[in-house]
């Protein structure tokens, strides 16, 4: 082996090195690759709530109320209503030519937890419905949502609503 | 018959551990719940005896509030209240009924709902006593529980 690194040999050796360092060098120098921020808690919240908005304005039933926690507790005008209670309500209302044409959403605000699974979300919510009463069709309704974080899904563990009247 | 029984007594001392986490949690969820509960109590009894100060105590700096005027913040709040009391004398009882509470796995958050029944101390041509649907969400900071955030409505008429 040692004759082989010898006379010769050697030479092109060192040769051929210094031409790949040579053209390794003369490359542009790679750019730094900006790092995406880690999301925070408020980011994954904030994408959680527009989730569940898209899916009520768009008639996604199932995605809609899977966003409800199955213990979760909701506070509607005048009344207590539950998941499924909630879910059989607006299954009908959709399967019926019923349901939304548009939700959106403003003025949001969270506050989230010192431990990360927990923040509370509250916002103005304006929809078009679906309906032959023009005077129905557009609702505005200030809404909170409480969400728990448990086994890595962010779901409602309480939700309050109350339309927007002249008389609030 | 021997192999059989030491492998059951090996899983249970495995499970054990498990058995008694398990237990510690529900534990430490219903002293939490007891936590929050005293909080809300002693919101709703603050704020029935027109103590201004104890009552907005109870509110985090950066409240957010949904009530019957829209967006509130605490300052706007605490000017009303303040002038509330100060011109009507305020409230004579205020008490709470259906609780519910649920604390956030961390246990450090949690969310109350719940009925709250006020009467005024001198209503004048106001209604004397009012209904409220109440949600607050408390979040625990130094080791006290805060509301940073409120929502809620007075109840209103069943639709006939």
């Amino acid at each position: 082996m040692r004759r082989v690194l010898r006379g010769r040999n050697l030479h092109w050796l060192i040769v051929a090195a210094f031409f790949v360092a040579a053209c390794g060098g003369s490359e542009p120098a790679p750019e730094p690759v900006a790092e995406e921020p880690m999301p925070t808690v408020e980011d994954e919240v904030r994408e959680r709530v527009m989730e569940f908005v898209s899916a009520y304005g768009s008639n996604d039933v199932e995605g809609y109320i899977g966003a409800f926690a199955a213990d979760g507790t909701q506070w509607w005008p005048g009344r207590r209503q539950t998941r499924d209670g909630y879910h059989e309500l607006w299954s009908g209302v959709v399967d019926g030519g019923g349901g939304l044409t548009e939700a959106n959403i403003s003025d949001l605000q969270i506050h989230t937890s010192p431990a990360g699974d927990g923040a509370v979300t509250s916002y103005l919510l304006k929809v078009k419905r679906i309906t032959d009463d023009p005077e129905r069709v557009d609702a505005t309704y200030q809404m909170s949502a409480t969400w728990f974080k448990r086994d890595g899904e962010w779901s409602i563990a309480h939700f309050h609503y109350n339309p927007v009247t002249d008389a609030n | 018959m021997r192999k059989i029984v030491r492998l059951a007594l090996a899983l249970a001392v495995v499970a054990l551990p498990a058995i008694g986490v398990a237990g510690a949690s529900a534990q430490d969820g219903a002293a939490l719940e007891a936590e929050v509960a005293d909080a809300v109590a002693q919101l709703t009894e603050t704020y029935g005896a027109n103590d201004i100060e104890g009552y907005f105590a109870l509110y985090a700096p950066d409240l957010t509030w949904w009530g019957p005027s829209g967006r509130w913040d605490k300052a706007k709040y605490l000017a009303y209240w303040t002038e509330y009391i100060e011109s009507t004398g305020g409230l004579s009882s205020a008490e709470n009924s259906d609780m519910q509470i649920a604390v956030a796995p961390g246990g450090d958050l949690a969310v109350a709902s719940y009925i709250l029944s006020v009467s005024r101390a001198n209503p004048g041509e106001a209604v004397p006593t009012v209904t409220y649907q109440m949600s607050p969400t408390l979040v625990k900071r130094d080791g006290s529980w805060t509301i940073v955030h409120l929502h809620f409505q007075i109840v209103p008429e069943p639709e006939e």
